[in-house]
């Protein structure tokens, strides 16, 4: 979706100062707000989530004259409120955007999701390996164990693990959800630092 | 936390697209509001994505988490990440289950008695293996996980490189079936040299996703193999899975 209106730079300050008086805040919220309206729009199916959330955001920035004064609560769901319009603007330009932005979509509105060869996966596996080792031992300890085990024993496994480490099974969850992040981001490094040939 | 089961739940069903466009609005704008709710979406992706490689969603959610889910570039690489854990973890488990015991279990302050407890066993399993006859140790394995390759892809078979260090006696391989396969009663595996000499494989251990076999180090030269899987249905008929399982040792 390329509708994007020109954002001064008076524009952007005024939407910062807008989230918060303080601008390091105001940063924060900003990236906070940007981030979850991409996953909004991937959460609705939209393959275009960045596009689509950096429309948002242009439109509520270039209206930000007409509503700051009069706008009271959260400006978050102000963004949502937008989001909605663009999604719904989206949906009707589908079908057009369909040919002409996702030449991978197959008729029928099913993805062919690019294939990965076997190089890349080995590659991918490589860096994973090499990630896993620069983990702390007890990281990775936590990521062997939280993912080792399968079906009915993954669950009590799982309250044992937490109950080893002294914290609650959803500080567990949080934990290896972190580590876990934090490895696909060192994969990715790894990747773009030595791609497969 | 302000996270519960009920909120959980709702994330779940919102990544599969299962709720009503009330509810979906309400953990939207709570998505853009509150902190926990996004850790918590994040968290649901990873466990929903594990549950999908491991084959644990209905065939409804299947079709709407790759109709849906899968829709972005980001969740595919996320997916991508995920299977190569899943193996490593796998492979790596399989490993130092064959070599040390779990650190983080045995060395658990609450369990000083059961170390006690152990150290004495050890003790008396010393003592008898240099008292009484030797007992046999267990073979040292090295275990890799094999995809099966479909020779009508592209880009050519996807072999697996192993490496047999000199002490392992037993290549221990773990065959990931297909998604496809239904659940027949028995696997039949049969071992292709480059040659083309052929043998069957007794299986070690099989479950609803794999297949493990052992082939002794011995057995192995530095050459290219295959591996032809065969479901063996209840009735006794056989049916070769689509595709082979490759690995070069080197």
């Amino acid at each position: 979706m390329k509708n994007q209106q020109v954002v001064t730079q008076q524009a952007f300050d005024n939407l910062l100062n807008w989230l918060d008086a303080d601008r390091e805040s105001a940063g924060s919220k900003y990236e906070k707000i940007r981030v979850r309206l991409i996953k909004i729009f991937a959460c609705r199916g939209c393959g275009e989530a960045d596009d689509l959330a950096d429309e948002t955001i242009n439109r509520v920035t270039v209206k930000l004259g007409e509503i700051a004064a009069n706008y009271s609560g959260d400006p978050a769901l102000y963004f949502y409120g937008v989001a909605q319009k663009v999604h719904l603007e989206y949906l009707r330009k589908k079908p057009l955007l369909q040919e002409s932005l996702e030449p991978g979509r197959e008729p029928g509105g099913h993805t062919a999701w690019p294939s990965e060869t076997a190089d890349e996966a080995e590659h991918e596996y490589a860096c994973l390996e090499h990630c896993m080792d620069r983990l702390p031992p007890e990281n990775r300890r936590l990521v062997l164990e939280y993912y080792q085990e399968e079906k009915r024993a993954k669950i009590d496994h799982r309250k044992q693990l937490a109950d080893q480490l002294g914290i609650a099974v959803n500080a567990l969850r949080i934990r290896a959800c972190r580590l876990r992040a934090q490895l696909q981001q060192c994969v990715q490094n790894c990747l773009e630092e030595s791609p497969a040939h | 936390m302000a996270q519960n089961y009920e909120d959980q739940g709702s994330i779940r069903r919102y990544l599969l697209h299962q709720l009503t466009g009330e509810e979906q609005q309400q953990i939207e704008q709570r998505l853009l509001t509150e902190d926990d709710v996004f850790e918590e979406l994040e968290i649901a992706e990873d466990e929903l994505i594990d549950d999908y490689l491991r084959r644990r969603l209905s065939e409804v959610d299947r079709k709407r988490f790759e109709e849906k889910f899968l829709a972005t570039p980001g969740r595919q690489q996320k997916m991508r990440f995920s299977r190569s854990l899943s193996r490593y973890v796998r492979t790596t488990d399989s490993l130092e289950k064959n070599q040390i015991p779990s650190s983080l279990a045995f060395w658990n302050t609450n369990n000083l008695n059961r170390v006690a407890a152990a150290a004495v066993a050890v003790a008396i399993v010393v003592a008898g293996i240099f008292w009484f006859s030797p007992q046999p140790t267990p073979p040292a394995l090295a275990t890799f996980t094999l995809t099966i390759s479909n020779s009508t892809r592209g880009e050519g078979p996807q072999v697996t490189k192993v490496t047999l260090p000199p002490n392992v006696e037993v290549l221990r391989l773990r065959l990931d079936l297909p998604e496809t396969t239904s659940q027949p009663t028995n696997y039949r595996v049969e071992l292709l040299t480059e040659k083309g000499t052929t043998q069957t494989l007794p299986i070690a251990g099989q479950d609803a996703r794999s297949v493990v076999v052992d082939i002794p180090a011995a057995q192995l030269s530095h050459t290219q193999y295959a591996l032809n899987v065969s479901a063996i249905k209840a009735d006794g008929t056989e049916q070769r899975l689509s595709g082979s399982y490759y690995f070069r040792v080197e």
